[in-house]
């Protein structure tokens, strides 16, 4: 254990060490006056961004999918790739937040509110892509189980249906869970707002909240029960998205390690974009106190580990292909090192294998710089993973006559890059309306510490 | 008419002791306010939780899957049979990913609902934010809320007292 590391406070600096102390500073982006110049420039650059996402996407709405650089043999394309990508960053917010609390992991107590909310967000913005990618997204609501005059009923053998179904009760669940642990902050933003509208307004979302050990009681039953089926749901969401792949019959998708391994690489993105959210907050709103080296120091930890399994999952697949001896496998497998897209695939590799193998240096997790580098590369790399997954075998599959590539134009790119400004400019928002991080948690985490 | 008293204490170390020696004087508190949970302080208050949170998550989800499995086996198989890729009509292995879905979901918006119920939430009068300082309760400071009857005001405002809060305040019901 490193000296740094006071055996009283671990998880907390010495700017949280009363609950004034605590509240004030969570309280602080919301309800003081403080100088927002870069919080406006990083709004209004996220803003652009969120104008080109909703014009390219009416544009697309408009024209139909041929925008796209899609073709008959890549059907899929950025749009899919996009959507296993932000799904993967949105799996890691709950589970972040219901497997710690279910192993008692105290340090969860400063990253939960935010990671949470990155949920809710990656997880719509994921939920828009196949919405796009309908050839009639018109009739989207067909594929909703409901009496109609037109005798129709869902296709539940389809993946489309569960991918409806996975992503909207995760939404959803997420949404009651997230809400179920805000209640009680936003009675603190209440007793504490000094304009009586602001205090109106989150009085009326507090539900009247008053802290009552019967409250407390049936919160906090609730909130570990939603905690012990959220985990299970997480590994189930992004194991359907798994099976869209893996149901098929493609080669270099139809293996059993899928649904695992795409649940490994959502925790692994998503655990990268939450450094980067805990480093702008840190730094935005001075939450040194809240968010210390510590939190670092265990997400490195996290995605070493993570990096680790990474490098299993994709020597299984190469394994697999060679055991099998199916020429198609063996054919797929020899196209990633040498085809169209090899220094993606070596990217990849070494993105989200080699990279991070960094981590095994202590030095390397308590710098926060270098955490937040490598979170950055770790999501290039799974992005690189995910459209390698589509491209390369939808790409290079059985019919070797109907071998193609794919040229990405500019409305892929528009819309990719316009969806992390729309995530952006959401999550800038969040930041002056509601707590970052969860108040109450806080505060019992502090009582513990000094406690102890 | 009754009374509510809040009695105001700087720690959770000291609302625990004072909630114990409430009890033990034969006068309990009817409840305890505070910022963050302290569940030590539930065995001396005058309250025993139900704990129905538990059944009735599991109820909801149970009939929630039950209903999405009958209207999957329905429509595949009675309503709207459709052969795909030989599969069998009823492809009860393929129906189990829905169903885990609306079981979950049905489980979390049961214990939500629960949690409204039984909380008697929302309600955003209650005569105990008539109470100074009390918003305090949701920062750094924590109460004990007694209830007496008329006749009993003084008397338990006696007892209250003897367990040395930072201040007393009560409001009529």
């Amino acid at each position: 254990m490193s000296a740094t590391i006071d055996g009283a406070s671990r998880w907390l600096g010495p700017g949280a060490q009363s609950s004034e102390q605590i509240t004030a500073l969570i309280s602080a982006p919301i309800l003081e006056r403080l100088s927002w110049r870069n919080w406006w420039i990083a709004f209004l650059a996220a803003s652009a961004l969120t104008v080109i996402m909703w014009i390219s996407a009416i544009y697309l709405l408009a024209e139909g999918i041929g925008v796209w650089g899609v073709n008959s043999v890549i059907v899929w394309g950025f749009a899919i790739a996009n959507y296993v990508w932000w799904i993967g960053i949105g799996n890691a917010g709950t589970l972040i937040s219901a497997l710690l609390l279910l192993t008692h992991q105290q340090w969860r107590s400063s990253l939960n509110r935010f990671a949470e909310t990155m949920t809710l967000f990656a997880a719509s913005i994921a939920g828009l892509f196949p919405i796009f990618h309908l050839g009639r997204p018109y009739v989207l609501y067909w594929i909703v189980p409901y009496p109609n005059r037109m005798g129709l009923w869902p296709q539940w053998r389809s993946a489309l249906v569960w991918d409806f179904w996975a992503i909207s009760v995760y939404i959803l669940f997420s949404f009651l869970f997230w809400y179920a642990g805000l209640i009680p902050d936003l009675a603190v933003l209440r007793d504490r707002a000094r304009n009586p509208t602001t205090r109106r307004i989150y009085g009326a979302f507090a539900l009247g909240w008053r802290g009552s050990a019967r409250h407390w009681d049936i919160q906090q039953r609730m909130y570990r029960a939603m905690a012990a089926i959220a985990v299970p749901m997480v590994c189930l969401v992004h194991s359907i998205v798994a099976l869209d792949f893996a149901a098929s019959l493609m080669p270099g998708w139809q293996e059993t390690i899928f649904p695992p391994y795409f649940v490994v690489g959502a925790l692994y993105s998503g655990f990268g974009i939450v450094v980067i959210l805990a480093a702008s907050l840190r730094w935005g709103f001075g939450f040194e106190s809240l968010i210390t080296r510590e939190h670092f120091e265990v997400i490195a930890r996290v995605l070493l580990a993570a990096a680790t399994v990474m490098g299993i999952s994709y020597a299984a697949e190469w394994f697999t292909a060679w055991y099998s001896n199916d020429a198609a496998d063996v054919s797929q497998v020899i196209y990633q090192f040498t085809g169209t897209y090899w220094p993606m695939y070596l990217g990849q590799l070494l993105f989200n294998c080699i990279i991070p193998q960094v981590f095994w240096w202590p030095a390397a997790r308590r710098s926060i710089t270098a955490v937040v580098v490598v979170s950055v590369i770790i999501n290039i790399g799974m992005w690189f993973e995910r459209i390698l997954i589509v491209w390369n075998t939808l790409g290079h599959g059985h019919m070797p006559s109907a071998w193609r590539i794919f040229l990405p134009t500019f409305w892929d790119w528009s819309l990719l890059f316009g969806s992390l400004g729309f995530f952006a400019f959401l999550f800038l928002l969040f930041t002056r309306v509601l707590p970052a991080v969860s108040i109450h948690e806080v505060n019992l985490l502090r009582h513990e510490e000094q406690k102890a | 008419m009754k009374h509510l008293f809040a009695a105001e204490f700087e720690t959770a170390e000291e609302l625990k002791r004072a909630a114990g020696e409430a009890a033990a004087q034969g006068c309990p508190a009817t409840d305890a306010l505070s910022p963050f949970p302290v569940p030590e302080v539930m065995q001396h208050l005058a309250y025993r939780p139900r704990p129905v949170m538990g059944w009735a998550m599991a109820i909801a989800g149970a009939c929630g899957a039950a209903i999405i499995w009958f209207v999957q086996w329905f429509s595949a198989t009675r309503d709207y049979p459709i052969i795909s890729g030989s599969r069998p009509l009823d492809s009860w292995q393929i129906f189990f990913i829905v169903m885990f879905e609306a079981c979950i979901l049905c489980s979390g918006a049961g214990g939500f609902i629960t949690f409204i119920i039984n909380c008697r939430l929302p309600s955003l009068h209650h005569p105990l934010f008539e109470i100074p300082a009390i918003e305090r309760a949701s920062r750094d400071r924590f109460f004990l809320v007694f209830e007496a009857a008329e006749d009993l005001h003084d008397f338990v405002a006696e007892r209250i007292t003897r367990l040395q809060p930072l201040s007393l305040n009560s409001v009529a019901l």
